[in-house]
C-alpha cells in the first residue's frame, strides 16, 4: 500500500518504560475513511500508542507516519494541522469559557473554520459555552472537547475514550456524528471501553494486549466469531461440548448455571442438548462483542493476527 | 507564538494584577518611610548594631540620600526577596504545573511546534518580569511624589533595567529546568538555589568572610543596587545576567523539543 493510500502507518513501533514494553513491535495501517476502534484493557498500551501517534512521546524503535510524513515530537505540528484530538478526560484550558476555548482552537489552525460546521456541532451537543470550563460538569467539558476535535473539519480524528463522560443521549449524538463523518471520508482512530459503541460505529477493530496487537479484524466479524452464547440451568453440573469456551459456572438454589460460547451449528447443538440429563432452563443468544472480546483476551495462544 | 504568548498572559492575569498591586504598594510604603529613616534617631539605633547586620540593613551612609535609600532598602533587600518568590511561582505554573494537569498535551495536540510553545511561554515570562519591574517603579514614583521629593529619570531607568533583568534571569532558570525536565522537584530545587540561594549568599557574604569568594555565584551579585543608585552602570553585570538567562533557555528549548511529555 503506498503512502498516499494510508493515513496512519505504524511500523515496528516499540515504546519501553524501563524493562516494560508498553508498546511492543506494533504494526498497523489505517486507510482514508476508515473508522478504527482500538480496544484493550487498562494498561494494554492504547494511550501510549495514541501518545506516539501524536508525537507526545518518542518511540524506542520503529516509526509512525501520518499522511506519509514521519512523526517526531519536534515536527508533530505539521500533521496536527489535519488532526482533531479529544480524550475522555481532556485537560482543557479551564480558565477559559467553552466559547473562548473554541476561539483559541480556531486561531491555532492556518485554515479558517467553517462557521456552519461549528454551529451544527453546537446544535448537536448543546454545550454550555458561557461558563468557565473549570465550572462545567464532566459531560459538558467532554462536549466542549468533542466539538473542538471536529470543528476544524480534520482529515483524521484521534479519540481516546471519547464518550466516557457523556450521557446516553449525547453518546448517541456522538455516534451519529461519527457515522456522518465516515460518509464524508474522515478517518477516525478511537480507543474505547464501550465495545457496543465500537461495534456500532467502527468498521475495523484493533485489539491490543500487553503492548501487542493481537487482533486486526472487521467489527462485524469479531462479534460473529463468538458463535452462540448458551445459558443452561441443570440439576447437576454438566460438561461442555468440545471446543466451547466457558464464560461462567456457578451453583445456585435452582441448580447449576453454566454459561458458555460455542460454535456448534443448530443440529449439533440440538443433539448435544438431548444428551443432557436434568435440564431445567435454557437460553440461546448470539455471542456479544463483549463475549468475543473476553474470549479473545483470555485465549493464551493469541499473540498475532493469524492465531484467532 | 503570539497565540501562546497571549494565552499565557491571559491565564496569568490575576497573578499579574495581584503582584503588580503588591509591588506598587510595597514600593510606595518603603519610599514614604524615607523621611523617618533619614533622621538622626534611626542612625543612632543602627550604629549600635553589629556589622553582621549590614547585609540585612544596608549601608547607613546610603540612607541619607533618597536614591541610596531606595537602592539599599528597596532594591537591595526587600525586592529581591519578593521577586525570588515570583521567579519561582510564575515559571513553575507556566511549565511544570501545566504539564502535570495535562494542559501541555492539549496544547501540543494543536498545530503548534514545541519551539513555538516554548518561546511563546518564555516571552510571557519576560513580559511579566517587565511588568513587575515597572510596577515597582510606579510605586517608587508615587512614593516620591507623596514625600515631595524627586528622583532623576536615569535612576528610574537603571533600577528598572536591573530589576527586570534580575527577575527575568531568576525566572528563566526555573522555567528552563521545568520545561527541560517536566519535573516539579527539579525545577523547584534549582529555582530555590538560584533565587533564595542567591539572596542568602549575597546577604551573608557581607558578614561571613569565607563566603566572600563565592559571591560571583549569586545572581544578585550582578545587581549591586546601592551602587546602581549612585549612578554605577556596570555593563559586564548586564552581560552576565543576559548570559545566565539565555544559555539555560537555549539548552532547555533544545531538550523540550525532543523529550517525552508526561501524561496527566
Amino acid at each position: 500500500m503506498s503512502g498516499k493510500e494510508v493515513v496512519i502507518d505504524v511500523q515496528n513501533l516499540t515504546k519501553r518504560y524501563g524493562e516494560v514494553a508498553a508498546v511492543d513491535d506494533v504494526n498497523f495501517q489505517v486507510k482514508p475513511g476508515e473508522i478504527v476502534g482500538f480496544v484493550g484493557l487498562n494498561g494494554a498500551g492504547k494511550s501510549t500508542t495514541i501518545n506516539l501517534l501524536l508525537g507526545f512521546i518518542n518511540a524506542n524503535s520503529g516509526k509512525v507516519k501520518l499522511f506519509d510524513e514521519v512523526v517526531a515530537p519536534a515536527n508533530a505540528a505539521d500533521s496536527h494541522q489535519d488532526i482533531g484530538f479529544a480524550t475522555g478526560d481532556m485537560a482543557l484550558f479551564d480558565k477559559m469559557t467553552g466559547r473562548q476555548y473554541h476561539d483559541f482552537i480556531a486561531k491555532s489552525f492556518r485554515r479558517p473554520i467553517d462557521k456552519t460546521v461549528y454551529d451544527s456541532l453546537c446544535d448537536r451537543f448543546q454545550p454550555e459555552l458561557t461558563k468557565p470550563i473549570r465550572q462545567l460538569s464532566r459531560g459538558n467539558r467532554q462536549k466542549v472537547a468533542l466539538i473542538a476535535a471536529f470543528m476544524t473539519d480534520p482529515k483524521l480524528v484521534i479519540l481516546d475514550e471519547p464518550s466516557s463522560g457523556l450521557d446516553p443521549v449525547m453518546q448517541q449524538a456522538f455516534r451519529d456524528l461519527l457515522r456522518e463523518h465516515q460518509n464524508l471520508g474522515t478517518t477516525v482512530f478511537m480507543s474505547s471501553h464501550y465495545l457496543s459503541e465500537v461495534r456500532e460505529v467502527c468498521s475495523r477493530i484493533l485489539v491490543i494486549r500487553d503492548g501487542k496487537i493481537i487482533k486486526d479484524i472487521e467489527a462485524d466479524e469479531l462479534a460473529s466469531t463468538g458463535g452462540k452464547l448458551i445459558r443452561l440451568v441443570t440439576e447437576s453440573q454438566c460438561s461442555l461440548p468440545e471446543g466451547s469456551k466457558l464464560v461462567q459456572a456457578e451453583q445456585l438454589d435452582k441448580g447449576f448455571v453454566t454459561e458458555f460460547v460455542t460454535s456448534l451449528n443448530m443440529a449439533e447443538l440440538q443433539k448435544w442438548l438431548g444428551s443432557i440429563a436434568g435440564l431445567r432452563d435454557i437460553s440461546i443468544a448470539d455471542s456479544t462483542i463483549e463475549t468475543a472480546f473476553h474470549d479473545l483476551y483470555n485465549a493464551p495462544g493469541v499473540d498475532d493476527v493469524s492465531n484467532f | 507564538m503570539f497565540q501562546i504568548f497571549k494565552k499565557t498572559l491571559r491565564d496569568k492575569r490575576v497573578f499579574i494584577y495581584g503582584w503588580s498591586l503588591g509591588l506598587i504598594v510595597m514600593a510606595v510604603f518603603m519610599v514614604i518611610l524615607f523621611p523617618s529613616f533619614s533622621g538622626g534617631e534611626v542612625d543612632q539605633l543602627v550604629e549600635t548594631l553589629p556589622a553582621f547586620f549590614d547585609g540585612f540593613m544596608g549601608n547607613l551612609q546610603d540612607w541619607r540620600q533618597l536614591p541610596g535609600y531606595i537602592g539599599s532598602q528597596l532594591y537591595d533587600i526587600r525586592l529581591p526577596m519578593l521577586l525570588s518568590v515570583l521567579a519561582i511561582m510564575l515559571p513553575l505554573s507556566i511549565s511544570v504545573a501545566e504539564e502535570e494537569k495535562g494542559q501541555l498535551r492539549t496544547l501540543l495536540s494543536l498545530p503548534y511546534y514545541r519551539r513555538t510553545v516554548f518561546w511563546g511561554k518564555w516571552l510571557a515570562i519576560i513580559s511579566i518580569s517587565l511588568i513587575a519591574a515597572l510596577s515597582t517603579l510606579i510605586g517608587v514614583w508615587i512614593g516620591v511624589m507623596l514625600i515631595d521629593e524627586s528622583l532623576a529619570s536615569d535612576v528610574y531607568a537603571r533600577f528598572g533595567l536591573y530589576s527586570w533583568l534580575v527577575t527575568m534571569t531568576m525566572a528563566s532558570v526555573t522555567f528552563a529546568v521545568g520545561m527541560a525536565t517536566g519535573s516539579r522537584s527539579a525545577a523547584l530545587g534549582v529555582g530555590i538555589i538560584a533565587t533564595v540561594g542567591s539572596f542568602l549568599l549575597t546577604t551573608f557574604a557581607q558578614a561571613v568572610d569565607w563566603l566572600e569568594p563565592y559571591t560571583w555565584l549569586s545572581i544578585l551579585h550582578y545587581f549591586p543596587a546601592a551602587d546602581v543608585a549612585k549612578g554605577v552602570m556596570n555593563w559586564s553585570d548586564i552581560v552576565v545576567l543576559a548570559a545566565v538567562t539565555i544559555l539555560p533557555i537555549v539548552i532547555a528549548s533544545f531538550i523540550f523539543g525532543r523529550r517525552d511529555i508526561s501524561a496527566a
